[in-house]
């Protein structure tokens, strides 16, 4: 564990989206989504990738990207990035039309990769986003195909959750991106068949560590869980990882590689121990 | 509490749990004291433990010859660093014997001269938690010496408060003073020192604990907290301040200063602990709750828990000495 530094710790935990991911981003009351979503593009842009951005009419986005010292107009220009008003994203001729919506979505995706670019980067903020959709289960069901696309074309999406205005449905919605869920502390991950866990784990992110766990199917008797780039873990952090190993006894075990140092001290204090294995050392 | 809940009367042979001071005037005193006491549980073939400083471990190992291979050791300085350890290894001990059908008995003294004013006054809280946590346990026998030459008398006081039966060279009696921990408020009752009025502190709350995590790594390294020592004070701080956010009012307030010792984290809430045993019963089982308050007990050199329904203090010590 290191001297919290909230810049680093900031960029460390959230910021990277790997090709492919489908990331439920939680923002809470005073985080800085500006950087987070700044530092999500910039990598787009450096990976040759098209950027799109589903934007409101404040043009927020486009404000945060001028404020990160990125000279927006020239990527709009050449197509690069791509912004888009919610009901030009999510409606198809003013309605809600799912299936039409995301076969959208694959044409569009396939033609980026024609026209020269690796793979597609999309961002939305729900709170602008959720006006196009007849309700929150439309949502939770765009969600749901969209985690299948980003499974079947090389698309990934930041889908930004404010959690005071999402609080009663933040469990159907983390639901919606298994595979990967962030929050200004934390990045919880599925890599490789593996959970991968950035940044900081404690009480006001051990549910979104639990949504992951709760998702992954364990190989051969085993889920691992590489813990190498959390640098703070406590017992609400933990005892994410017991309740899961418990979930899966007999069947499968939990095992933990690349503990920092307090890991073992709270297994072992708390008698958990016995529970997950744990092994330091092992290459990711 | 699981443990105490498996230790029922039925499996002893009988009669109560009996804590006894041992007041005692010099070592002489105190090694034909604990000598008696001792010899009498070897001669009976009961299980003995003895928790008392490694001088006084060598001066009775040498009185005892060869009984003292029938005789458990361990050295009060490891065991009762911070008091709130004790009564976990005494019902470690109590559970491990009493499985067996024995009576045991067993010797602590956790209060010496060197102890400071804040370890005092939670060594006497423990003292009188040991009645509590002991009610419904067996018969054993724990006898605490305390040197009255060398202890002021508040100190005795307090063990004629804490303790229901006091022997000394001449005669064991019951006490006259004594109260039971249920009667008062132990370990939440009693006066702390004001912090300095320029110690820094920092207000958490909306759900997140890694400001107050930075300020507590920062505060620390000003201080030369060592890193291992400053991990643990951070993890203690975060469990402290999760109980806050949980059962606290959702907020809190955490200074932190130095004083001759080392360094204090004090976090206050709205809250109200309810459970005297708090931090006291060692995690088994399934329950997943409740177990912050354990961690903190080990990682922290003392924990000062004061709370009534005016809200709730906890200040945790680590040492630099």
């Amino acid at each position: 564990m290191r001297a919290l530094d909230r810049d680093v710790a900031h960029v460390d935990s959230t910021s990277a989206v790997l090709p492919g991911q489908h990331v439920c981003s939680i923002v809470r009351h005073g985080d800085r989504l500006a950087d987070r979503v700044v530092a999500w593009a910039r990598e787009g842009f450096a990976a040759g990738e098209r950027v799109v951005c589903v934007d409101g009419e404040r043009d927020e986005f486009l404000q945060w990207l001028a404020d990160g010292g990125v000279d927006y107009p020239s990527l709009l220009a050449d197509g690069s990035l791509v912004v888009v008003r919610p009901e030009d994203a999510y409606l198809v001729d003013g309605a809600f039309d799912l299936d039409r919506r995301i076969a959208l979505q694959g044409a569009f995706v396939k033609q980026s990769v024609a026209d020269g670019y690796p793979a597609v980067r999309m961002s939305s903020r729900a709170v602008v986003a959720v006006g196009a959709f007849p309700d929150i289960a439309a949502l939770v069901e765009y969600e749901t195909r969209f985690e299948a696309l980003c499974q079947e074309l090389p698309v990934s999406g930041l889908c930004i959750y404010d959690s005071d205005a999402f609080l009663d449905e933040l469990p159907q919605l983390t639901a919606s991106h298994p595979r990967a869920v962030a929050d200004d502390q934390l990045r919880c991950w599925m890599e490789r068949g593996r959970v991968r866990l950035a940044g900081e784990a404690d009480v006001s992110n051990a549910d979104l560590v639990a949504n992951v766990l709760a998702h992954t199917v364990p190989t051969d008797g085993s889920l691992v869980l590489d813990v190498g780039a959390l640098s703070f873990i406590d017992v609400a952090g933990v005892s994410a990882f017991v309740s899961t190993a418990r979930r899966l006894a007999p069947a499968a075990r939990v095992t933990v590689v690349n503990p920092p140092p307090h890991l073992r001290t709270i297994l072992t204090a708390l008698a958990w121990e016995d529970e997950v294995d744990v092994v330091t050392g092992t290459a990711t | 509490m699981t443990s105490t809940a498996t230790l029922s009367r039925d499996q002893g042979p009988g009669g109560v749990f009996r804590h006894e001071a041992l007041l005692y005037r010099g070592e002489r005193e105190f090694a034909r004291g604990v000598l008696a006491f001792v010899e009498d549980g070897v001669r009976t073939a009961e299980p003995i433990l003895v928790v008392v400083s490694a001088r006084k471990i060598a001066l009775l190992r040498e009185a005892l010859g060869g009984d003292a291979d029938r005789v458990e050791f361990a050295d009060m300085e490891e065991v009762g660093r911070n008091p709130a350890r004790i009564i976990p290894a005494w019902r470690d001990f109590v559970q491990q014997h009493l499985t067996e059908g024995r009576t045991v008995r067993g010797v602590g003294e956790p209060i010496h001269p060197d102890r400071t004013e804040a370890e005092l006054a939670e060594c006497h809280h423990h003292e009188s938690l040991l009645n509590l946590a002991f009610d419904d346990a067996p018969a054993w026998h724990l006898l605490c010496p305390y040197d009255v030459n060398a202890l002021p008398a508040s100190v005795i006081d307090e063990a004629h408060r804490n303790h229901p039966y006091i022997r000394d060279q001449d005669a064991e009696r019951a006490s006259e003073h004594y109260v039971h921990a249920v009667e008062r408020r132990v370990p939440f009752e009693g006066p702390l020192p004001p912090p300095p009025a320029d110690a820094p502190g920092v207000s958490f709350g909306t759900g997140r604990l890694d400001g107050l995590r930075g300020f507590v790594y920062s505060e620390a390294a000003a201080a030369r907290l060592p890193g291992a020592r400053t991990d643990d004070l951070v993890l203690a701080v975060n469990e402290v301040a999760t109980n806050s956010l949980r059962y606290g009012g959702g907020q809190g307030m955490l200074r932190m200063w130095a004083d001759a010792e080392g360094l204090v984290c004090e976090i206050r809430d709205g809250g109200q602990f309810a459970q005297p045993l708090v931090g006291r019963v060692r995690p088994t089982g399934e329950r997943m709750g409740g177990r912050g308050l354990w961690l903190v007990n080990q990682l922290c050199d003392l924990v000062q828990i004061r709370s009534s329904d005016e809200g709730t203090v906890v200040r945790l010590h680590m040492w630099l000495r």
